[in-house]
Formats: C-alpha cells, sequence, structure tokens
C-alpha cells in the first residue's frame, strides 16, 4: 500500500511538470488553460470514485461481502472531495474562459447534482451507527444515484452547453495535442493511485476499529 | 393481509388523520401565496410553473415525513414484513393512497393557482399534465428515502437531502416542458421522458423500496 | 517572469491548484491520523 502513495507522488510530479513545463501553450486559450490539469482529472476521478462505489454497492447488496462493505464506507468522503475540486477549478476556468463563474448549463448542474448525492450519501454514513446497516444503507442510495453518471457523461452531447464537448472520449480518438495529453494522463493517473492508497489506508482504519 | 384490505385499511387510516394529512396542501396553499405576493406582478407569468413546482415538491417531502414514520414507531411494518402478501405490492397500495390522499387535493387547487398567478388556461393544464407525470415518480423516490431513513433521529432531514438531489432531473424536465410549450414548441420530448420515468419508478420502485425497508429494519 | 503571470491569469490559475494541493493534503492528513472514537 505505500507504494500506492508514492506511485501518486511520482506521476503527480511528473505530470505537475509537464503539464506546467513542458506542454505547449495553447493556440485559443494561452496559458490559463492550464487549470486543466487539475481540473479533468479531478472530474474524472468523481466519476470513477462514484462508478468504483456503484459496483461495490451491487456488491454489497447481493453478497454481502465485507471488504466490499468497507470500500463503500471509505469512498464517498474522497469522491466528494473530486467533486467539489472539479466544481471550484471549473469555475476557477470558467471566469477568464468564459467570463462566468458559474452557469446552470447541463454538465456543471449535473455535476452538482453529483456533489449533493455523494453528501447525501455521507449523511447516511453519519447517521446510522452500526457499520454493516449502514454499507448497505449507502449500498442502496448509491445505486439510485447511479442514473445520474450517464446524464453526466453525455450531457455535453445531448445539450447544447457551455462547457467544451468530449475531446478526449471520442468515437475518432483523443483530439488534444499530444504533449497536454500525456500531462493530463500523468495527473489522471497520480489522482487514481491517490485515491485507491488514501481509500486504502481509510479501509484499514476500519477494519482496525472493527477489530478493536 | 391481502392487497385490498391493506389498501383500504391505508385510506381509512389516512382519512382517520384528515387533519394531519390536510397539513401539507395547507403548507402548499401558503407558500405558493407567497411568490405572487413578493414578486412583481410582471415576473409572475416566467415564476409560476417553476414556483409551483417547487411548492409542490416541498409539500410532497412534507408528507412523507409520516410515510412510514407511524409503521415504523408501532411496529407495525413487521406484520407487513411478514405477511404473505409480497411486501412491493403492499408499499405499491400503500404509495397510491399516499399519493391519492396528498397529492390529488394540490391538482384540486389547481385552478385557485391559476387565478393567483394570473394564469391561461393552457399555460395551466400543461403544468397540470407536468405535475401528473412527475409527481408519481418524485413520490417514488421520496418513498425510498423515506425507506432509507426510517427510524433514524434527524431523519426528516435526511430524507430531504436524498430526495432532492434525485428530484432534480425531475424538475428540470417538467419545467423544460411548460417552457417549450409557452414558447409554442412542442413539448412531447420532456413530456415523454417524464412519462418514462415514472413508468419505471413506478413499476420497480415498490420492489426497491421494499428491499429498502428490510434493510431499514434490521 | 512571465511564467508565474500564466499570461494574465494568475489569479485563476495558482488558486485553482492551490487549493487542489489543500483538500488532497487535508484528505490525506484525515486518512493518517487516527479517528475520535465515538462515545455516546
Amino acid at each position: 500500500m505505500p507504494w500506492c502513495g508514492w506511485a501518486f507522488a511520482l506521476f503527480g510530479i511528473a505530470g505537475l511538470y509537464w503539464g506546467l513545463a513542458l506542454a505547449p501553450t495553447d493556440a485559443v486559450q494561452g496559458e490559463a488553460y492550464r487549470i486543466m490539469f487539475v481540473h479533468v482529472p479531478a472530474a474524472w476521478m468523481s466519476l470513477m470514485v462514484y462508478s468504483v462505489m456503484t459496483c461495490c454497492a451491487i456488491v454489497v447488496i447481493i453478497w454481502r461481502t465485507k471488504v466490499a462493505e468497507y470500500w463503500l464506507l471509505a469512498s464517498p468522503a474522497h469522491g466528494a472531495s473530486f467533486t467539489f475540486l472539479a466544481l471550484v477549478t471549473g469555475s476557477l476556468w470558467g471566469k477568464p474562459m468564459w467570463g462566468t463563474w458559474w452557469a446552470w448549463d447541463a454538465r456543471l448542474t449535473s455535476e452538482l447534482i453529483l456533489l449533493f448525492i455523494y453528501l447525501a450519501i455521507l449523511a447516511m454514513k453519519g447517521a446510522i451507527p452500526d457499520q454493516r446497516k449502514a454499507a448497505r444503507v449507502m449500498a442502496m442510495l448509491t445505486i439510485v444515484g447511479s442514473v445520474n453518471l450517464p446524464i453526466i457523461k453525455f450531457s455535453v452531447d445531448w445539450w447544447t452547453t457551455l462547457h467544451q464537448p468530449a475531446s478526449i472520449f471520442r468515437s475518432g480518438g483523443p483530439s488534444i495535442a499530444p504533449m497536454m495529453l500525456t500531462a493530463l494522463l500523468l495527473m489522471a493517473l497520480s489522482y487514481t493511485f491517490y485515491y485507491f492508497w488514501l481509500t486504502l489506508q481509510n479501509v484499514r482504519k476500519l477494519i482496525d476499529r472493527r477489530a478493536a | 393481509m391481502t392487497v385490498q384490505r391493506y389498501f383500504l385499511f391505508c385510506l381509512k387510516l389516512l382519512f382517520r388523520q384528515r387533519r394531519e394529512v390536510a397539513l401539507p396542501l395547507f403548507f402548499f396553499l401558503i407558500i405558493a401565496s407567497l411568490f405572487p405576493l413578493v414578486f412583481p406582478a410582471k415576473l409572475l407569468a416566467t415564476l409560476a410553473a417553476p414556483a409551483l413546482w417547487i411548492t409542490t415538491l416541498l409539500a410532497i417531502l412534507l408528507s412523507l415525513n409520516n410515510l412510514f414514520r407511524e409503521d415504523v414507531e408501532d411496529e407495525f411494518v413487521l406484520q407487513l414484513l411478514t405477511s404473505p402478501t409480497p411486501l412491493s405490492l403492499l408499499v405499491a397500495v400503500k404509495l397510491l393512497a399516499h399519493w391519492l390522499a396528498y397529492i390529488l387535493p394540490l391538482f384540486i387547487a389547481l385552478p385557485l393557482m391559476g387565478l393567483w398567478y394570473n394564469l391561461p388556461t393552457e399555460s395551466l393544464s400543461v403544468l397540470a399534465l407536468s405535475l401528473l407525470l412527475g409527481t408519481p415518480t418524485l413520490l417514488i423516490l421520496g418513498a425510498l428515502a423515506a425507506a432509507l431513513s426510517a427510524g433514524l433521529k434527524q431523519g426528516g432531514t435526511l430524507l430531504m437531502l436524498i430526495t432532492l438531489p434525485l428530484a432534480m432531473p425531475i424538475l428540470l424536465f417538467a419545467l423544460s416542458m411548460v417552457d417549450m410549450s409557452a414558447s409554442g414548441l412542442s413539448y412531447a420530448a420532456a413530456g415523454d421522458f417524464l412519462f418514462a420515468m415514472a413508468v419505471v419508478s413506478v413499476s420497480i420502485g415498490p420492489y426497491v423500496i421494499a428491499s429498502a425497508l428490510r434493510i431499514s429494519m434490521e | 517572469m512571465s511564467y508565474w503571470e500564466m499570461g494574465g491569469y494568475a489569479v485563476y490559475v495558482w488558486p485553482a491548484y492551490g487549493i487542489s494541493l489543500l483538500v488532497l493534503a487535508l484528505n490525506i492528513f484525515a486518512a493518517f491520523t487516527p479517528d475520535k472514537p465515538d462515545d455516546q
């Protein structure tokens, strides 16, 4: 597990260097686009953590596996943090680029809804003292809330939005400059390791508490 | 307990408690009157549908507080859990009774709303249609939240925190429906979506709510 | 030092990185310190 921590740090440093120093200046947006290197990974993680949680939730409901329960209990705090960061960094990027801190377009609104769903899950976790029962209740909530995920992903396709449409996960392949893409992927990997590192740590804490 | 008996039982219970049942309706009327009271008249036309939808949502949330509360406190829910009839069916009819008792009266209040908000009949009927299509899904989502938070302290607040993010898409679609019709465009797309969600939630909702109840009652 | 200026958008870019670092650091801190036990 410590290697996760080192992997996070390694990729993080590489990604930051690449993103801040090596990647070229964007033709349209100038230097400010570099916020992308913290905004996009955070947003990706906000969705990824929720997907992982949904899988765990299914396992918890059907098989009641303890590991899945712990993972489900430990994840939403990180998911919520990533969602919060995605919204805040997005807002900071939006002001110079679009001239506004916020807009009620489909993607921003559905990401905000995602944050509220994470918070509701965390609220449930806090309200139920018995951990196993809490996990099962959270599992139901997670599964019901997962309908929001496709809405977020496809919101930029289904509605005309302020937010930029997909430039990486597209059928034609990424349309972004290679140097930028590398930096982006490095940061995304870094955030992923971060999530696994910390969630493992939190799970370990939960197990220790249970054993005590 | 057979399904029919349980349904009649729910209705009788709601009727016996008609004063409590009327409370969300009064709440709806009072809040709905606030908007025309404070907003300038020329904003009312654009404001009416959103304000009425939010008020309906709040009224539904209020009514949900009582949905499972007494059943849980009296442990009547244990009887339901162990009865031979599938719990999902019992939940389904209980929700139907709930909808009839709490939400149907709101439709009866709509003409009055038309008067307060100066709404032409046509907008009012589109609004009514959007409410008809949207409230079942809201009720199912809210009932699920109620089942998950049943018996917890602060259950009422949790209920709202859980329901509101899930309810936002419904609100968005319903209001887009009203919006489209106001600009003269066809509102079929949003309406169909609301209808589809209503069908899906009413068909699988009771099963999910039944399992949520089981989980809560452990 | 035009690098720090970020083409004039510094006031947006650096806080974005800053708050990301802050939140991530807080989470690390929370994960590695012992939780308070809950006594009813």
